[in-house]
């Protein structure tokens, strides 16, 4: 994403980028909520017979997920691609942000990220509050857009390239990936009691 | 590209320091806390969970290579 939205690849003035990475905040809360409003849906159907049944789809979701970020080759339900490369190359840099964060926004267009997505995505279907969702969804779309704003280096795109290729090479990826594990099996838990006890 | 190139490709001191937030280690330790802290005091607080997981599903996805 930092290799789009950026001075040194759109040729945009800084003045200009902050209204980019602005816009790819809405684009990435505008996806959560089409992502909310499916899982929603499907949890509204199952709670039907009982809001429990919902554990059937989240329980295994977030096992998974979690096993994953714990180095198992287990399948996940996310595909194996990225946001097009070919939209930053057809639309505005304002309509490539929006695009490109809507797509990540839903976060089940792109590829597998992290665990806590899926919990996000389970312990969200549950909330009908207008402010509880709002503001997760906010937390998910300003922390998203760290990436963005956190990438002003970049004279040229081959320097930027480079710098961000180095940051990248830092290590702790392990130790992101057992934190996200555990926070998925905690919030798991936490809606398990949620949809038992009330 | 050498290692001192990239290096320096990352920019001045203020622009390093932007790139701290993107840090696996430092996001690891932001989410492990943040999750101990709900535990002692919101520990059966879904919204709260919730919050927590969306913002570190956002803020480690900043990390993905």
């Amino acid at each position: 994403m930092a290799f789009t939205i950026n001075p040194a690849v759109s040729g945009a003035s800084y003045r200009r980028w902050s209204l980019h990475a602005g816009l790819f905040v809405v684009g990435v809360g505008l996806g959560a909520m089409v992502t909310y409003a499916v899982t929603r849906s499907l949890y509204r159907l199952l709670a039907i017979a009982a809001p429990a049944s919902w554990l059937a789809i989240a329980l295994p979701l977030i096992a998974l997920v979690a096993l994953r970020d714990l180095g198992a080759q287990v399948p996940v339900p996310y595909p194996a691609r990225q946001v097009p490369e070919w939209l930053r190359h057809v639309l505005s840099p304002g309509w490539t942000a929006i695009s490109y964060g809507s797509q990540l926004g839903t976060g089940f267009l792109t590829r597998y990220t992290y665990a806590t997505h899926a919990a996000f995505v389970a312990l969200l279907a549950t909330q009908s509050s207008v402010t509880v969702v709002g503001v997760a969804v906010l937390a998910f779309a300003l922390t998203k857009s760290i990436v963005v704003v956190s990438s002003l280096a970049g004279r040229s795109y081959s320097d930027f390239e480079q710098g961000l290729l180095y940051r990248h090479r830092t290590r702790g990826q392990a130790t992101l990936r057992a934190a996200n594990a555990a926070l998925a099996l905690a919030s798991g838990a936490v809606l398990v009691t949620y949809l038992l006890h009330g | 590209m050498t290692e001192a190139r990239a290096r320096s490709a990352l920019g001045s001191p203020a622009e390093r320091l932007l790139g701290l937030a993107v840090s696996p280690s430092l996001i690891a330790a932001a989410i492990t806390v943040a999750a101990v802290s709900v535990t002692a005091v919101y520990a059966r607080d879904l919204p709260v969970w919730l919050v927590l997981a969306a913002a570190a599903a956002g803020w480690s996805s900043a990390w993905s290579p």
